[in-house]
């Protein structure tokens, strides 16, 4: 492995391990418990992957676990994101269900695929695992899919964090989708690519990721207009209480 | 091929979002405040609103004039009804970005009042977009000139996805009042105007 290569293939622990000081920081577990649980995961896994990266055998078992738990993980970040960004509408009576049913359609989509569509890997385990791991990756996907257009729908602000993160993963998640089903689909035959694409992405939202949490949250002061006088409030809430209501 | 389809379909779905989000970085609203709401908002006349969508006007209408003459008529108040819908949509999304602001604030007082407001214009932004589908539709295919189906009726819209439109904009123009109240704004009259 080239200098190069090692750069770009373990690049990203170092700065995973800077967001994890960053979230640690700031305090970040008290808002987004579940991207925290996510970077914290994330640290640990790449270091034992880098532990034992000269130990095929054990690199495999230590890869797709940890690869599982980080993509439930994701999961868990994206439906706090949702839920962040949409907790005004636990009211609305459509909206509770919209994430289960998303979860129910992505898994009969990936298992319809997975009877319909012949994989490159050749049956046993391995296709099973990245079978699950498409499943998971189109939860996430649809996710940040819905979570965009409701909000552009509703028009809806996000918060500064919450877009962060959703920026980063979202964008993880589609190449994440894309390398993973071509890999599920050729094979072992570009895996060395489809693995690097991943990587250098994932890089790329942990740069999103660290812009948007170093970058200090600061509320714009209100106007310094005076208050309403109370005899002026009087008036004015007359007009109001005049205004047709149904 | 059909799952492959929808598959790669949602993939594509994943990198058009992307580049939503990279536009919306670009071209988003900065931080909307009591100040940037007034001069946002499009006018819209609840009162000819109300007689389009009334049955009785629409009978009347229907009577006095032939039926080439009212099916000519209806699509005018058909297209009449889409302008102010759309005015509905962008009035709810403007209080919509402002009431989000309001809500994170640190004034309590304001912060329930955004949070009903909020509620509601999200109601009217649902109900204006399900009846601007609705309506667009019906222009689409030129309902109103087929002489074998009676035209559509204006009435139909009044309620839509179970939501009252015009009685749900009627308590969205409350509801901003009294954050608008709650802000300490003068201009109040300019904001009952202007919705």
């Amino acid at each position: 492995m080239s200098l190069l290569q090692f750069i770009l293939w373990w690049g990203e622990l170092p700065l995973q391990g800077v967001l994890l000081y960053v979230l640690v920081r700031k305090q970040i577990f008290r808002t987004f418990p579940w991207f925290f649980a996510y970077t914290f995961f994330g640290v640990v896994a790449g270091l034992s992957r880098f532990a034992v990266r000269n130990h095929h055998p054990v690199y495999f078992a230590v890869y797709w676990t940890t690869q599982a738990v980080s993509s439930l993980l994701g999961i868990a970040v994206m439906y706090e994101v949702f839920r962040t960004v949409f907790r005004n509408f636990s009211r609305v009576w459509w909206f509770p269900p919209i994430f289960p049913l998303t979860a129910v359609l992505c898994l009969a989509l990936t298992i319809w695929r997975s009877l319909s569509v012949p994989n490159g890997l050749g049956g046993g385990t391995i296709a099973w695992i990245v079978g699950t791991e498409l499943g998971l990756r189109l939860l996430q996907v649809a996710m940040f899919a819905l979570l965009v257009t409701l909000v552009l729908l509703f028009g809806l602000r996000w918060r500064q964090q919450a877009f962060g993160i959703c920026a980063g993963y979202g964008l993880h998640a589609s190449v994440a989708l894309l390398t993973t089903t071509k890999f599920y689909e050729f094979g072992t035959r570009f895996k060395y690519l489809w693995g690097l694409v991943s990587i250098i992405t994932y890089s790329i939202a942990v740069l999103i990721w660290l812009w948007y949490f170093i970058a200090s949250k600061t509320e714009p002061p209100r106007a310094e207009q005076p208050p309403v006088s109370a005899q002026e409030l009087g008036r004015y809430k007359e007009i109001v209480r005049r205004v047709k209501r149904p | 091929m059909m799952v492959t389809i929808l598959w790669n379909l949602m993939i594509t779905a994943g990198f058009v979002s992307c580049v939503v989000i990279a536009a919306w970085i670009w071209f988003h609203f900065p931080d909307r405040t009591a100040d940037d709401v007034v001069d946002f908002l499009l006018p819209v006349d609840l009162e000819k609103a109300e007689i389009l969508l009334d049955a009785n006007a629409e009978t009347c209408l229907r009577c006095d004039l032939s039926s080439r003459e009212f099916r000519r008529m209806q699509r005018k108040r058909i297209h009449l009804y889409v302008a102010f819908v759309h005015r509905m949509a962008h009035n709810a999304a403007v209080l919509i970005d402002w009431a989000n602001r309001e809500a994170e604030g640190c004034d309590e007082q304001a912060a329930l009042l955004a949070h009903d407001l909020q509620q509601i214009a999200v109601e009217v932004r649902l109900y204006s977009l399900l009846t601007m589908i609705k309506l667009r539709l019906w222009l689409l295919i030129r309902l109103d000139s087929w002489q074998v189906l009676p035209a559509p009726s204006l009435y139909e819209v009044r309620e839509v996805g179970g939501i009252l439109g015009l009685e749900s904009y009627d308590r969205l123009k409350t509801a901003a009042s009294f954050l608008f109240l709650e802000m300490g704004r003068r201009n109040f009259d300019e904001l009952l105007h202007n919705l």
